[in-house]
């Protein structure tokens, strides 16, 4: 960036809120991966007009804009890859509204999503989607990668909860989508295509969500099994009951034995742990968490427990929240991967990663939410040891190849990001490429906005 | 359209599955709006590579190409206003597949809703959206359309239903997007996009759904209120209550006057009823969560409430509520059907204003709706024939459409832009939007050739 173009910046950022600083660059390199790319400058948003001033300099001088919400994301959607501004979106953290009747929350991007959660509860609200990270991510970054989480299989992801953005685009205008209704198809989709395209095309600076009411009651029960299959069919039955579960979760053998040697929880030896949360008043959550327990049961659960109260159920859930941490028992090294299949080839996918590992002499764990066929497959190494960096890498790849010839999708929910750049070209049908490619022109002709991010350039295709 | 068009038409499709006869023309010139204009000719193409090669010789030879479902839309979607040739995808209607395991059934466009269901029945599951066309209505209709139905307050609409798609782009390349996997990041959600897009930006020629299990159990309930506010406030309250009934439906005095007239079911003709089920895995669950919701009707005057008793008494009910449409489209030789939504806290101030909106024009307007998603159906009820009833119609729309934003509404919930409302987009959209939409359109079909002129985005 030529001292022309920083001034500039300097200049529509307003100087409190533009930062060329060492440390603040360097802070600002990294997110939950392991990469690091120190961006040239740091402006910290402060509102749509700022931000159009600092987009329309950036785009006069062809400086890349990376925005950014809590660096917490696992494929590098925040990275500077090209250098450039990095567009700090955390200080935008007003709950503008949130309006009772209308269920209907109004924020900005940097709220955080655990603000949000606890600011609705107060109202007698509920903002179901939950990623793991809720206490530290914002609304924005959930937007921007389409977020799920725990709650996915009876309340969906991010996505279906976001009724409209207003955001600005690379050219500075300021773009208006949807609004506080439930339903309505007035036009293109442009808030579900903003949704989950990973900072590329707009940045978002307010966001209208759909809230509901707060379910009264729930309920949480586990269940152990000797093998893969009998876990599987216990999913099988659960879902196919008409009972929508919140949440069904899933972690394997090597999740077990990690978290049981880490937490030394007492967790009885299986090949499987499968864990149910249900929520809505308390007579239905009494009644489905009854038939849950036979579903479990028929099914080869041994044991099968039901929590007594909410002390007993975060007690079933330490097993699943220690899982993060738990998992480096098995190497200091994570290949981290979140594919999708469907629902029918759960236990399949995680009969073939456990195989990738013996093929490639690592251990892989797998848990994730069975419930919605999103696995999150821990690719373990020792990166001191170049071979098992190599192996880990290839396993990454075979593992892509299962995903996909089950049907299967790269991302359940972490996003493409630069990590899974590499992979798109074999999922996604090239005539779809070309499209996403236009779509991104009509959006940012100049390639400023978050450039090399979620679209392979064609020269990396297969 | 020139002779040798036709003729290579033919030689695409095969002699069967092409016409221009007069008869055909005319059966493809409406839908279920006010709109006419006829086709050049239609065509039934019976696989995807077909409706390519259609596509790619449109560009060609530059005429349109206006696919189509069932005809049932309201806002003109499938009536070809610039000629050229209909596409009617009801020959593509096979089932493909249904896979309990992976939750999803994979179907051509031409499926008829109901058909689908049926196949599902057997399995214990369904595809929710419900339209009251069902009927009718086939899935391609209903994935151009976003179809929303009875069942949006607790089930969503169909949008929340696709998980891909196949689709044949505006110069005939063919598109796969999305899979079976129940969520995926991994692109820009152009499955979504398509959705919804009223068959502008693709010709869709498979679907992927997602399928749910059927509730084992439900609960009926009526209640009917001397005032209209009252109603809406019981809506307010159900919605906020904890439980999300499966369905919430409003009917107003009109409504009730015509079904009266049309059936024996005798209702009584008060400001408005609302309609509510609720369901579940056990009865149970199901008359439990409907107690929930009585609470809320008791404590906002209700003149009655009342169960229904057994599942024929329900289904006279429902039959009733699907009735609407039809039994006041007889009541006047023209009719005009709305479909605006409003934020939920404002369902009362909208079925207040249609009152008085009806009033200060002179004009008849039914109102019946999905109160639990705050989409409202009024109907307005004219004779065409009469230019100064006709002009009042008009005002009387601009304003219901004025009222619906002012109130941070939207022109439409379920039936789509098509013909009926491109003169409004502007109320809801800015320049920015509708200039990206505008882009968007070129990337998918550079030559304007997918049902040009619908959705006010060609000018």
């Amino acid at each position: 960036m030529n001292s022309a173009a920083l001034q500039a910046l300097r200049q529509a950022a307003g100087p409190d809120y533009f930062s060329q600083d060492a440390g603040d660059r360097l802070i600002y390199a990294g997110d939950g991966t392991c990469f690091r790319y120190p961006p040239e400058a740091v402006v910290r948003a402060r509102g749509p007009e700022q931000i159009s001033r600092v987009m329309a300099a950036c785009g006069k001088y062809h400086v890349p804009v990376v925005p950014r919400g809590a660096g917490s994301g696992l494929t590098g959607g925040a990275l500077p890859v090209a250098g450039g501004v990095l567009l700090d979106m955390a200080g935008l953290n007003r709950i503008k509204a949130i309006r009772k009747r209308d269920q209907v929350a109004v924020a900005e991007p940097g709220v955080v999503t655990g603000e949000l959660q606890a600011a609705a509860e107060a109202q007698g609200l509920f903002y179901p989607p939950d990623p793991a990270s809720a206490a530290f991510c914002t609304l924005g970054g959930n937007v921007a990668e389409n977020a799920g989480g725990m709650r996915a299989v009876k309340y969906g992801v991010t996505r279906d909860y976001v009724l409209g953005l207003r955001a600005v685009l690379p050219d500075g205008r300021l773009l208006k989508t949807g609004g506080a209704n439930i339903k309505s198809v007035v036009g293109y989709d442009l808030t579900r295509l903003l949704v989950g395209s990973e900072g590329t095309l707009a940045v978002i600076y307010e966001i209208i969500l759909r809230l509901l009411p707060l379910p009264e009651d729930r309920a949480t029960i586990n269940a152990f099994y000797a093998d893969l299959d009998k876990a599987a069919r216990a999913v099988e039955g659960l879902l196919a009951s008409g009972i929508r579960p919140v949440a069904c979760e899933f972690m394997d053998g090597y999740c077990l034995k990690a978290v049981e040697s880490y937490a030394k929880l007492g967790l009885p030896p299986a090949a499987a742990m499968i864990l149910v949360d249900l929520d809505g008043p308390p007579e239905v959550v009494r009644r489905q968490s009854g038939q849950v327990e036979t579903i479990l049961q028929q099914a080869g659960g041994e044991p099968v427990r039901v929590a007594g109260d909410r002390a007993e159920a975060e007690g079933l859930w330490r097993a699943r929240r220690a899982m993060g941490p738990a998992v480096y028992q098995h190497g200091p090294g994570k290949l981290n991967e979140d594919v999708a299949v469907p629902l029918g080839s759960l236990a399949e996918m995680v009969r073939r990663a456990h195989l990738v590992g013996e093929k490639r002499g690592l251990v892989i764990p797998v848990f994730g939410h069975a419930g919605d066929g999103n696995l999150h497959i821990n690719v373990m190494h020792d990166p001191a040891y170049p071979e098992q960096v190599s192996q880990a890498h290839q396993a990454v790849s075979d593992l892509f190849a299962h995903c996909l010839s089950l049907g299967g999708t790269l991302s359940g929910e972490h996003g493409v990001g630069t990590t899974k750049l590499g992979f798109v070209g074999a999922e996604m049908d090239p005539v779809g490429l070309e499209l996403m490619r236009g779509i991104k022109k009509v959006f940012d002709p100049a390639g400023i906005l978050n450039p090399h991010k979620k679209l392979p350039p064609p020269e990396v295709l297969p | 359209m020139k002779t040798e068009t036709k003729d290579r038409l033919r030689a695409i499709l095969g002699e069967a599955n092409f016409s221009d006869q007069l008869i055909d023309l005319v059966s493809y010139s409406s839908d279920a709006s006010e709109h006419l204009h006829r086709p050049d000719a239609a065509a039934w193409p019976t696989s995807a590579e077909q409706v390519q090669a259609v596509v790619r010789l449109a560009n060609e030879e530059g005429f349109p190409v206006t696919a189509r479902g069932a005809g049932t839309g309201l806002s003109g979607l499938s009536v070809p206003s610039r000629g050229g040739l209909v596409l009617d995808l009801g020959r593509m209607d096979r089932i493909l597949d249904i896979s309990i395991g992976d939750r999803v059934a994979v179907v051509q466009p031409g499926v008829v809703y109901a058909d689908l269901a049926k196949a599902l029945e057997p399995h214990g599951y369904m595809f929710p959206p419900d339209p009251a066309s069902g009927k009718a209505c086939t899935l391609g209709g209903n994935v151009g359309t976003n179809a929303g139905g009875v069942k949006g307050a607790k089930y969503g609409t169909t949008r929340d239903y696709v998980l891909g798609l196949t689709v044949v782009l505006g110069d005939g390349r063919l598109l796969r997007v999305g899979n079976r996997a129940m969520k995926s990041v991994s692109g820009f959600d152009l499955t979504r996009l398509f959705v919804g897009s009223e068959g502008v930006l693709g010709i869709v020629t498979e679907i992927i759904l997602k399928i749910s299990p059927q509730p084992l159990a439900t609960a009926t309930t009526l209640a009917i209120f001397d005032d209209l506010e009252d109603a809406g406030r019981a809506v307010s309250g159900v919605m906020a209550s904890g439980v999300i009934p499966s369905v919430l439906e409003i009917m107003g005095r009109e409504t009730l006057r015509a079904i009266n007239q049309n059936t024996d079911l005798a209702l009584p003709e008060v400001d408005a009823m609302l309609l509510a089920e609720t369901d579940g895995c056990t009865q149970g669950e199901a008359d439990y969560q409907m107690e929930r919701v009585v609470e809320q009707f008791r404590a906002h005057n209700p003149r009655e409430v009342k169960r229904a008793e057994s599942a024929a008494q329900a289904a006279g009910l429902w039959k009733a509520r699907k009735s609407c449409y039809p039994v006041l489209a007889r009541l006047r030789p023209n009719f005009m059907l709305e479909d605006i939504t409003v934020p939920m806290s404002q369902v009362a101030p909208m079925l207040r204003g249609i009152q008085d909106i009806a009033a200060r024009h002179r004009v008849q307007i039914a109102t019946f709706g999905h109160a639990g998603d705050g989409n409202l159906h009024p109907q307005i009820l004219y004779d065409a024939a009469d230019p100064a009833e006709k002009e009042r119609v008009e005002a009387a729309i601009h304003d219901l459409f004025a009222l619906a934003v002012e109130l941070g509404g939207t022109l439409t919930g379920e039936h789509g832009i098509g013909l009926s409302k491109a003169p409004y987009m502007d109320l809801e959209h800015n320049p920015v939007a509708m200039e990206l939409m505008r882009s968007i359109k070129k990337v998918c079909d550079p030559n304007n050739i997918l049902n040009p002129g619908k959705m006010g985005l060609d000018g």
